[in-house]
């Protein structure tokens, strides 16, 4: 055991073992600790040893231990541990006895008020519980998103090279033209190993199986060094070598299992997208959770550099194409950035230098950029953990409200207290003790909704979010943070105010609302809660009116009843095969094939126009659509002069839109006639489109040209009449799979696919919807405690009132009139920050509503509706009662 | 007042405790109790167990020697006492009268 390497406990669990053992029994206890530890080691490995040692560690939290934990005197005695060490530390000091009496005091009191006022500890229980499961579950959330690829163990030295384009406008992608990392690796000396990785969906089939089963998987074509750069575990095959041939593979155990079973996979061959083998030459282990790397098929690159010329084309940038870099150690990130610019210079000419910039990008900023593609802005993460901060604290503002609220009940007891002799901290300590118990209460119950909530949230936001207290150290770290904040936040007020009792006048009873501690603090804390949730019901209001703006406002083009299908092969003699099929089918009204319906997020094509004689390309880019001519009446857009693109297979004809004649700075009917070179192919303008939207109303309208070029058509758009949709549905299908029979079948509606444009902004309503409401719901809970526990001190004041002749009316006015007006001063605050906020969100959008007072009527109203039903129904309860019984009640 | 008895669990440690003789400390007494009655057994449940067993007085223990593998550490060693044979073998003795009254009716 000397020589072997020593393997140590986890290190965090040792600190907590320390605070939780008694300090007389530390030795002997750490001792058998560390010793099962070894054992462990040796029997199921360092892993799974750690996590036992760590789950024992927790398990001496038990009361036995924890008695004697606290009883232990302060100072630590270190008498020398023998056997005649006090077998019943009880007897062992007077001052013991009289902290553990307190304690047990402390707790039994605070067991009883919680039992005796039941509606209250529920309030507040339930408020917690909301709150924190809330702040467990956007934690969690965060965490995994900042944790994104931070795995690879050289990720500080990973960078993804990015690029910009900049002619009128600045465009910046996460991808790049091919042959840069070839031209990195060449050209730099601080570049330790450099990779391509192109991605392509694909269509996967083994026909060494039998019925040569297919699949739709992705696939990315990327070179050896790829993993060496990055940190995928290998099962079988070797590093160095296993992409340098061409026609290899590298699959995960996952996909190995799924093609070929449980057989060895290395050498196995599948096919893919019906026209080339590749044999496999290794396995890596499932992708991680946290990787934006998402395909799971490595092709070597050698494959297609060889066949594919455009590969080595300076000018497109294809979207799937990212290239990564390794730094040599102690590379100055600064002056490697700099030094990109060389590759512009070396490779373009003067204008194109100017046009194309490369930049690198550091590994961990690529899942949070948002601006390269990456899955979720740092500002989304700020704007949700903010969100979760406001439930705590709302939670938080309810328990010190009602607390306070209810201290006017206790004074008798502090006063008892005070008199015995009980020190203004002692009482403050008890009433954080009690605030801890209702805490921990509620945050067992916090953690099991969290844990019961995981799999929606996931699901909802399509992450892999995982809640394993034992596994991750931030998430224990955090919750018990959250349960010490907590616990201080919501007790120390009400403690302090408490504690502050003068005990004569407590002990006569004649404190007023008004001697603890202000009434005004707990109208600011009431007036906080409500500007909060009306600050969110007001972005909710916003994003769902924008939302139906989006699905619902006229795009210059008709959705309705349109299918696409996918035309995997686009020679004519196919396509015309295909059409005629299809137009025999009574359901299908009209046919047209295209690359793209008018707005589509895929397949935009952007590239450069040159008009009748001009000398020079002119200073925009246009999209290139490209559609039979069935594609105008197809999508129902207007000409405003001209005529139809005549049937060609080629580019002959172009129509353009509007913006593109006013950008070329002609009026429509002279665009007519006049010859064009778009994306270097020569023909003749024969119309103007109206406008249209090609993207989301997030962007301009763009210059648009739609031309026929048969060989792109990679969709057939199918308007689809009569009333049974499911059977037109089941037929196409079913003619599909007859002219297509090598491919995997898959449809769309237009309209669904339009909603793509407006994926985030979904996922951000749904998440509003929900926070609005928990936050609407925890000040509901704070109101409805307040005005129970006013009408409980006011019932004599009630009486009194209703025996000189007071309407129901005017007692339910007594505690609507104060609601009434913090209601009103919290949506004077939540109004013009809901209105900032929602203006900047409004910004990102080019064509959006306008902010309008019904919004905010609405957001008010519904507040305030709320704020009825909740305080309504215990007022009204209050003013109709008997004043013979509530005068009597002394 | 009368005399403490023994839970289950208390019963299985002390028992262990007599088995193991003079080797008998925390680690020991939850390996020999794996083995026997083949159940998870967690170090704090069994170090409760001895300590109510020594506050009960069916055990006593001493510090012993400081051992390399645990870090310089020393054990608790724990032996049983004569009221601690006494309680087993009384309730070994409690227990054989009850199988004894199950077995015997069937038999005859």
């Amino acid at each position: 055991m000397k020589n072997e390497k020593h393997i140590s406990p986890p290190r965090w669990a040792d600190k907590l073992f320390k605070i939780l053992c008694p300090p007389e029994l530390f030795e002997e206890l750490q001792g058998d600790l560390h010793e099962q530890f070894e054992l462990d080691v040796k029997r199921v490995g360092v892993k799974a040893a750690k996590s036992i040692y760590a789950s024992e560690t927790l398990k001496f939290a038990k009361p036995y231990f924890l008695k004697k934990r606290i009883l232990t005197p302060k100072k630590a005695d270190r008498r020398p541990l023998t056997a005649d060490r006090p077998k019943m530390p009880i007897a062992d000091s007077r001052q013991q006895t009289a902290k553990l009496a307190m304690l047990q005091n402390y707790l039994t009191t605070a067991r009883r008020t919680l039992a005796r006022h039941k509606s209250y500890t529920l309030i507040n229980v339930l408020g917690l519980v909301l709150g924190m499961s809330c702040g467990i579950l956007i934690f969690s959330l965060v965490n995994y998103h900042l944790g994104f690829d931070s795995f690879h163990e050289k990720s500080d030295r990973i960078y993804r090279v990015t690029s910009e384009l900049r002619n009128e406008t600045v465009s910046k992608y996460g991808t790049i033209p091919q042959p840069i990392a070839a031209a990195m690796r060449n050209d730099f000396s601080f570049v330790e190993k450099a990779s391509m990785l192109i991605n392509f969906g694909a269509t996967i089939s083994i026909p060494a199986v039998r019925n040569n089963p297919k699949f739709s998987d992705g696939i990315a074509y990327t070179e050896p060094s790829f993993f060496e750069i990055m940190d995928f575990p290998l099962v079988a095959g070797d590093k160095k070598t296993m992409l340098s041939q061409p026609n290899t593979a590298v699959i995960t155990e996952q996909l190995a299992e799924k093609y070929f079973h449980s057989e060895e996979a290395i050498g196995k061959t599948f096919r893919v997208d019906n026209k080339t083998d590749f044999t496999v030459t290794g396995v890596i282990k499932n992708l991680p959770e946290n990787t934006d790397i998402r395909q799971e098929i490595f092709l070597s690159y050698v494959t297609i550099s060889q066949t594919q010329p455009w590969l080595n084309n300076w000018g497109g940038i294809y979207s799937g194409t990212q290239a990564f870099v390794l730094l040599k150690p102690g590379t100055d990130f600064g002056k490697a950035q700099e030094a990109m610019a060389g590759i512009s210079k070396k490779y373009y000419d003067a204008k194109d230098a100017k046009e194309f910039r490369f930049f690198l990008q550091p590994l961990p900023d690529m899942h949070l950029n948002e601006e390269l593609g990456g899955a979720i802005a740092q500002s989304q993460l700020v704007a949700l953990s903010l969100v979760a901060i406001f439930l705590i604290i709302t939670a938080c503002v309810n328990f010190i409200n009602l607390a306070t609220a209810q201290a006017l009940g206790r004074s008798k007891e502090i006063g008892v207290r005070k008199v015995m002799g009980s020190m203004k901290s002692q009482l403050f300590w008890q009433f954080i003790i009690e605030t801890a118990l209702i805490t921990v209460i509620a945050f067992v119950f916090a953690i099991a909704l969290a844990y019961i909530a995981l799999p929606y949230m996931n699901e909802m936001l399509s992450t892999r979010v995982t809640l394993d207290l034992l596994q991750d150290f931030n998430q224990p770290l955090f919750i018990i943070c959250l349960l010490v904040i907590v616990t201080f936040i919501s007790g120390s007020y009400p403690g302090l105010v408490l504690a502050g009792f003068q005990p004569i006048t407590a002990l006569k009873g004649k404190l007023t609302q008004n001697q603890i501690g202000g009434f005004s603090i707990r109208k600011g804390l009431v007036i906080t809660q409500f500007a909060i949730s009306q600050t969110l019901l007001i972005g909710t209001i916003v994003v769902a009116s924008q939302m139906r703006f989006n699905n619902e406002a006229d795009m210059g083009f008709k959705k309705d009843a349109i299918v696409m299908l996918p035309v995997p092969e686009t020679s004519p003699a196919k396509t015309s095969a295909m059409r005629a099929r299809l137009s025999q089918l009574p359901e299908v009204e009209k046919i047209a094939f295209c690359e793209a319906p008018p707005a589509s997020p895929d397949g935009n094509f952007n590239t450069g126009i040159r008009y009748a004689s001009r000398a020079e390309d002119e200073k925009f880019t246009i999209y290139l659509k490209s559609g039979d001519p069935e594609y105008i009446s197809m999508f129902g857009l207007q000409l405003v002069a001209g005529r139809n693109l005549a049937q060609s297979d080629t580019v002959r004809e172009y129509l353009l839109n509007e913006t593109a004649v006013k950008k070329l700075g002609v009026k429509p009917e002279e665009a007519i006639g006049k010859n064009v070179n778009i994306n270097n192919a020569d023909g003749i303008i024969v119309g103007v489109m109206k406008d249209f939207h090609n993207f989301s109303f997030r962007s301009k309208i763009e210059p648009v040209c739609l031309t026929t070029r048969s060989d792109h058509y990679g969709r057939v758009a199918l308007k689809i009449s009569g009333q049974n949709v499911p059977k037109a549905l089941a037929s196409l299908e079913k003619i599909w799979n007859e002219t297509n029979a090598e491919y995997i079948y898959s449809y769309q509606f237009l309209d669904d696919h339009l909603t793509y444009f407006y994926g985030n902004d979904e996922l951000m309503l749904k998440l509003m919807w929900i926070f609005a409401a928990i936050a609407i719901f925890i000040g509901c809970l704070g109101l409805y405690g307040l005005i129970s526990f006013m009408a409980a001190q006011k019932t004599k004041e009630i009486g009194v009132r209703k025996t000189l002749g007071a309407g129901v009316g005017s007692i339910v006015w007594l505690f609507g009139k104060q609601f009434a007006q913090l209601l009103v001063i919290a949506f004077l605050i939540a109004a013009p920050i809901g209105w900032w906020l929602m203006n900047k969100y409004l910004a990102d959008f080019q064509y959006h509503i306008d902010l309008n007072a019904t919004i905010f009527l609405a957001a008010i109203g519904i507040t305030f509706l709320i704020a009825i039903v909740t305080v309504g129904y215990r007022s009204m309860k209050a003013a109709l009662m008997n004043p013979v019984k509530a005068l009597r009640s002394e | 007042m009368g005399r403490s008895y023994l839970g289950e669990f208390e019963e299985l440690v002390l028992l262990a405790v007599t088995v193991l003789n003079s080797g008998a400390y925390g680690v020991s007494i939850a390996e020999e109790l794996r083995q026997r009655a083949n159940r998870t057994i967690s170090l704090s449940a069994v170090h409760i167990a001895l300590y109510r067993l020594e506050e009960k007085g069916y055990v006593t223990s001493e510090m012993g020697g400081a051992t390399l593998s645990r870090g310089g550490r020393r054990k608790r060693l724990f032996s049983v006492t004569i009221a601690g044979r006494e309680m087993l073998a009384e309730i070994q003795q409690v227990r054989n009268q009850f199988w004894n009254a199950i077995i015997t009716p069937a038999q005859s």
